[in-house]
């Protein structure tokens, strides 16, 4: 092993040093090791092929990679091989960013050696220092901001850059806990109406069936929603096709002719952005006045659909039917009026009602960037009563909407055990910036839980695997300038793979190996019966450490490192536990232990779902024995929650279309015509893989436009085009498509922000264009409610 | 000798270039050098009164890579011989005699040689001879999410998927004979040289 | 198409243009009275298209990505029309050498006939083989007869050309012939020119080509005139060059726009 070894070790570093390019810090070291390496033979070892879990971003799938290593260099990524590809049990195949990921994992512009700034914030001047330095760096600052303001003064943000437990936020989130807690968030960047609002109807986020109940349905309508695209789960896309093939109709409503538009869908019609909630409010017209509601299920499971099915002492309000018949607000929400809102034709409008209505079972399914908006809260509520009214719920085939969480339980994402946070009160996360500018103000009716007030504004950052620092959080220029004010933030410190956007205003920059050179384990996403386990490949090259073992070494200063690492665990060894303590104890008893798994080299172990589970059939089988956890104990088409939350005009208690604060409508659209929308791109998860070539060679980033709105703007396909609205510019190429409808721009969210001197951003990050305001009762970010203008550079 | 072919499903194709970037890894090819590409077709109009909008335009996709023609006029055009049959039917490429002139890429309908400007000689699709050797599929086929594609002798694929060799935008397939099946998307019946295009000719 | 076309079009254009001063001379020498002056300039004129020929020859170079393999290109002359092309230019050059020799150095055994016979032939050859290599099925722009014609017309208007300039000083008679001829091949260009854009649908009045072609047309006609009247003006001088550099750019024109088959 020894002298193989290090033949291997010089190997990889010839490697890289061919693969760098005036990176940070980079050349004079490269240089040394070609020196090095002079002359040396090597032999070649043989190739191997380990399976493992595709590196986990955030992408909404999780997948197998057939990795194959030759010489301590990854040399070729296949995919999952396994024989007798079905339903109950498919192949996880992975998509392009997996297949690419060499492109990341040898990139040039790898991060080595730990950072310290020596500029200013944001110019990304650093120098190269060595690990103990770093690490006595953060003990005292992370040391003094505890004495001088406490531990709520310290936040370790929403990042998701890694989910395989020993990559990722929560080794840094467990560390603070240790040292007094830090100041916690609740909610997520994806999901944050969604996930308040389903709770408001169901009592539960387990709105979902499994997935291979599709096959049961005879109508899918794909609301907003892109799994061919973003990945709702490994394999959603192809589970779409199949009950297609089982005689499902598929429709597809969404702004953008997206690829499950044109692959999944039967038929496609594109809707103004931020009005999907009159749309379905002018399809509950036509089912409730052509009779078609499934009343007796109303009647047994809901609550406040009309006047009879109102909670003891709220009859007085306005039910779900009076708001749409218009019987006091005067405005019956008709196809007709619809259609003025929302650009699809009232007979349109009608039709898809009768399908959805008439087709049993039907699924209503809902995409996560309609609530992403203003309103968010609304159409979630909007879509799941549709699927009460229909009594699509409880049954094969049918679906709840919201947010749909598999029945049966899902997966669990982390099961990194963080500990408890001393620290109770939390922020809603997309309110952080808030709390950097004035946490000591922030109470309840800013979304605080856990606290009536914040102690303390944020002192110190501590950002792992996360780019919302600047690259993912609304209106971009706003950020910089909270974060390169040294009052506000007196420490910032980001571990990444990359440079990236949010790592130039750090003042000290940590490198992370990735996911490939640390063991670790990550399940299913949001769906699928299974975990994946992922070896140690590769080395991590130069100075790269795994997030855990950074945060394990820093726990040595702080004198925890005993409880840190529960007696000095290693990656390997808490993977061990998570598989025979967490997985083997809690979902998978039948899964084996930890040693053959990883002799197995198998990457995965599935569990095959031959009888998919129904989201809600205790409940709509016998409501009052097994009631919901609403205040009514039924689906709560008036929910208590909302109406005791008291602000009936921004905060219904039935779902209600409102006009969007930045829309196409009102006066304002005259200075900003366009709503531009930032979907999730297929080359990149979010900001990740913004650097891969292979990828983005693939799919550029570009900003899409109508040849209507271009011809108008006189602008020609490839043009760079400048994009502006009142908080920020870009420049960008555009590319000129039949696919977005017209008044509405695409520019996908995710791309790397990359100012010139004048602060116009080069990049096409949609976010110098965003809001920070968030939605009314979620306290969620509504980033796709923009309106802007374009113009030929 | 049986010919191995391609089936491409547009019908399912969502564009999303996984078979692409696979072929990428599998063959180390620079960023831009591709040899399997998507072609996005788009067409129709948008059409409406007063923003309500009631014909809408269509798309597809058609994931392409060297279609290993019966007739290789890549092959005839190769003043090299550079460009040949392999003995198990596959069109390859013979490096050690190519010059670069690029001119297989004017002769094939299907654009499907590629220079390799690192080399400076032209390259192309081999279908995975080492893959197919083995016993296996070409890697873009076994990546495919969707399971959009397929692999085998032409005979089995065209008995099993039908005979349809051609969608707009593609040359006549009397051309060069392709040994592809092609699964027409609903919509590109609809497509013409009138209403329809290439809309995504810089990522080719 | 759009890569190296600049390289294609000049090795084309003198290609041909070498061939069709040989023609030319060919007429020339025959209408032309005897004597030492016939002889010079006949000497000149086979100079130049040596010249011609390999300085395409070498721009043909220029289009390989790899020319140290080049000595495989006559390969495949079995079925590839470039293999064919180029076996041709190779004949061609060592027929046009051969004779340059015998002519440099007087040898009289061989009648100076026998090689331009060949050399003629063998040149129509070429300029046959080039317009199959190009005329392929898939590249829909070249599929029409114009652009074959535009080979030809090249191969005469170049080949005229170059006699009138060796002529226009001395022979005052065969140079007012050739230049007349020279207006009336470079209007066959022109219609040429503007048939092969409307067979492609991309026919501008307004772009660099069109402008070029018309400016040369202006000046053709004081030219002309300045020729008739025995006088050196300054347009006879400007339209002939714009008369070549339009028919240059038409060949670049029609190289760099021929979309692929896709």
């Amino acid at each position: 092993m020894s002298s193989q070894g290090i033949a291997i070790d010089r190997r990889s570093f010839i490697k890289w040093s061919s693969l760098a390019t005036g990176s940070l810090l980079g050349p004079g070291v490269f240089v040394a090791c070609n020196k090095d390496t002079h002359g040396l033979t090597e032999p070649v070892t043989e190739e191997r092929i380990v399976r493992t879990s595709c590196p986990a971003h955030n992408c909404g799938g999780r997948c197998l990679l057939k990795v194959y290593v030759q010489n301590g260099i990854i040399t070729r990524i296949e995919t999952d091989d396994r024989q007798g590809d079905n339903i109950s049990n498919p192949q996880l195949r992975a998509c392009l960013r997996g297949r690419s990921y060499r492109k990341r994992q040898y990139h040039p512009d790898r991060l080595k050696y730990p950072l310290l700034r020596t500029g200013e914030r944001g110019k990304a001047e650093f120098k190269r220092i060595n690990w103990d330095e770093a690490y006595d760096i953060m003990h005292s600052k992370i040391s003094a901001v505890i004495e001088k303001y406490g531990n709520s003064a310290i936040h370790v943000p929403y990042g998701t850059g890694s989910y395989t437990n020993t990559n990722g936020r929560w080794p840094a989130a467990r560390l603070m806990n240790l040292l007094g807690g830090s100041l916690g968030y609740y909610n997520s960047y994806s999901w944050a109406c969604i996930n308040i609002a389903t709770p408001t109807m169901f009592g539960t986020l387990e709105t979902g069936n499994q997935r291979q109940d599709w096959m049961n349905s005879r109508y899918i309508l794909m609301w907003g929603w892109n799994p061919a695209e973003m990945k709702d789960g490994t394999n959603s896309d192809y589970f779409i096709r199949k009950a297609r093939e089982n005689g499902a109709r598929v429709v597809c409503i969404d702004p953008r002719m997206s690829p499950s538009a044109i692959s999944l869908a039967d038929e496609w019609i594109p809707v103004r952005p931020g009005t999907d909630a009159a749309f379905m409010s002018a399809m509950a017209w036509v089912i409730i006045t052509e009779n078609l509601t499934d009343d007796d299920f109303i009647k047994r499971c809901c609550s406040g659909y009309d006047k009879e099915t109102m909670p003891k002492g709220y009859e007085k309000e306005e039910s779900y039917k009076e708001y749409i018949l218009g019987t006091r607000d005067g405005t019956p929400k008709t196809p007709g009026w619809a259609e003025k809102i929302t650009a699809v034709p009232a007979s349109t409008i009608r039709r898809i009602a009768l399908e959805y209505a008439r087709t049993k079972p039907a699924i209503l399914y809902q995409g996560y960037g309609m609530q992403r908006r203003a309103y968010g809260e609304q159409v979630v509520r909007a879509g799941a009563t549709l699927a009460a009214i229909t009594g699509n719920i409880g049954i094969p085939g049918g679906w709840a909407s919201g947010l749909a969480n598999q029945a049966g339980g899902g997966p669990f994402w982390t099961v990194f055990p963080p500990g408890s946070n001393p620290v109770k009160g939390i922020i809603p996360v997309y309110l952080w910036t808030e709390a950097v500018l004035r946490g000591k103000e922030l109470g309840p009716e800013h979304g605080i839980r856990g606290a009536d007030k914040l102690d303390n504004n944020i002192k110190l950052i501590w950002s792992v695997a996360s780019n919302i620092l600047v690259n993912q959080h609304g209106n971009i220029n706003r950020t910089i300038e909270i974060l390169k004010d040294p009052e506000l933030l007196e420490f910032i410190i980001v571990q990444d793979n990359f440079m990236t956007p949010s790592a130039k205003f750090a003042d000290l920059v940590l490198p992370a190996c990735t996911q490939f050179e640390t063991w670790g384990v990550s399940d299913g996403w949001k769906y699928g019966e299974e975990v994946f386990l992922a070896p140690r490949i590769v080395d991590p090259p130069f100075e790269t450490k795994s997030d855990y073992r950074i945060c394990a070494d820093l726990s040595k200063k702080f004198g925890v490192y005993d409880k840190y690492t529960e007696g000095g665990r290693d990656e390997k060894d808490w993977v061990a536990w998570f598989i025979d303590e967490i997985y083997r104890k809690t979902r998978f008893p039948e899964m084996p232990v930890f040693r053959k798994f990883e002799a197995s080299n198998a990457g995965v172990y599935v569990k095959p779902v031959y009888n998919p589970k129904v989201a809600l059939k205790n409940f709509t089988g016998d409501p009052s024995k097994y009631p919901l956890r609403t205040p009514s104990g039924k689906i709560e088409l008036f929910s208590i929650e909302l109406f005791n939350a008291g602000d009936p005009i921004e905060i219904p208690p039935v779902a209600k279309y409102i006009q969007e604060w930045d829309n196409p409508f009102d006066k304002k659209a005259e200075k900003y015509p366009l709503q531009a929308m930032g979907h999730h791109y297929g080359p990149r998860v979010h900001s990740t893989h913004d650097n891969n070539e292979w990828t983005m060679k693939a799919l550029p980033q570009r900003v899409f436009i109508n040849p209507e709105d271009a011809s108008s703007r006189g602008i020609n396909d490839g043009d760079l085009v400048r994009i502006w609205n009142e908080r920020g510019a870009m420049k960008l190429k555009c590319r000129i498509t039949k696919r977005i409808m017209p008044g509405v721009v695409d520019i996908p969210q995710g791309a790397w922000y990359d100012p010139d001197e004048d602060g116009v951003d080069r990049g096409g990050n949609v976010n110098i264009l965003t809001s920070e305001r968030w939605t009314p009762f979620a306290r969620g970010n509504a980033q796709h409610t923009i309106m802007v203008d374009i113009e030929k550079a | 000798m049986k010919n191995y072919g391609f089936y491409i499903d547009t019908a399912n194709c969502s564009g999303c270039k996984t078979c692409q970037v696979a072929c990428q890894d599998k063959n180390d090819l620079e960023p831009g050098l591709i040899w399997r590409k998507i072609i996005d077709v788009e067409g129709g109009e948008w059409q409406g009164d007063d923003g309500i909008f009631s014909e809408y335009p269509f798309a597809y996709h058609i994931s392409l890579a060297c279609n290993h023609c019966s007739e290789p006029l890549c092959v005839f055009s190769c003043p090299t011989q550079a460009m040949h049959i392999t003995d198990i039917g596959t069109v390859n490429i013979d490096r050690d005699k190519c010059i670069g002139c690029g001119y297989c890429t004017w002769a094939c309908p299907y654009d499907a040689p590629r220079l390799d400007q690192k080399s400076g000689r032209m390259s192309k699709c081999d279908m995975c001879y080492d893959k197919i050797k083995n016993n296996e599929n070409p890697v873009c086929v076994d990546a495919c999410p969707m399971r959009a594609l397929d692999f085998g002798f032409i005979d089995e694929l065209r008995e099993k998927y039908g005979n349809n060799r051609h969608i707009f935008p593609l040359a006549s397939p009397e051309l060069t004979e392709p040994n592809i099946v092609i699964r027409p998307h609903k919509d590109s019946p609809k497509a013409s040289a009138v209403n329809s295009a290439i809309a995504n000719r810089e990522e080719l | 198409m759009e890569k190296y076309n600049i390289s294609l079009a000049l090795f084309t254009w003198l290609t041909q243009a070498s061939v069709g001063l040989l023609i030319m001379r060919a007429l020339y020498m025959r209408i032309s009275p005897a004597g030492d002056r016939r002889e010079i300039t006949g000497q000149y004129m086979l100079f130049t298209s040596l010249v011609a020929l390999v300085a395409g020859l070498l721009f043909s170079f220029a289009h390989l990505n790899y020319p140290r393999n080049a000595y495989n290109a006559m390969n495949n002359t079995g079925s590839s029309w470039m293999s064919r092309e180029i076996l041709a230019e190779v004949i061609f050059l060592t027929v046009l050498l051969f004779w340059y020799i015998i002519n440099r150095f007087r040898i009289k055994k061989i009648p100076q006939s026998i090689p331009e016979i060949i050399a003629i032939i063998t040149g129509l050859f070429l300029i046959y083989f080039m317009i199959r290599t190009y005329m392929l099925p898939v590249l829909h722009e070249l599929d029409n007869p114009s652009f074959p014609l535009s080979f030809i017309i090249t191969a005469l208007l170049g080949g005229t050309a170059a006699v009138y300039i060796f002529t226009k000083k001395n022979d005052l008679i065969p140079s007012v012939k050739f230049k007349l001829l020279f207006t009336v091949l470079f209007f066959i260009s022109l219609a040429n020119y503007l048939i092969f854009r409307s067979f492609n649908n991309d026919l501008k009045l307004f772009d660099l080509y069109s402008l070029l072609y018309l400016a040369a047309i202006i000046l053709s006609i004081p030219s002309l005139y300045a020729t008739i009247k025995n006088k050196n003006g300054i347009s006879d001088v400007i339209f002939l060059n714009l008369a070549i550099i339009s028919d240059f750019l038409y060949r670049v024109y029609s190289l760099t726009y021929t979309n692929p088959a896709l």
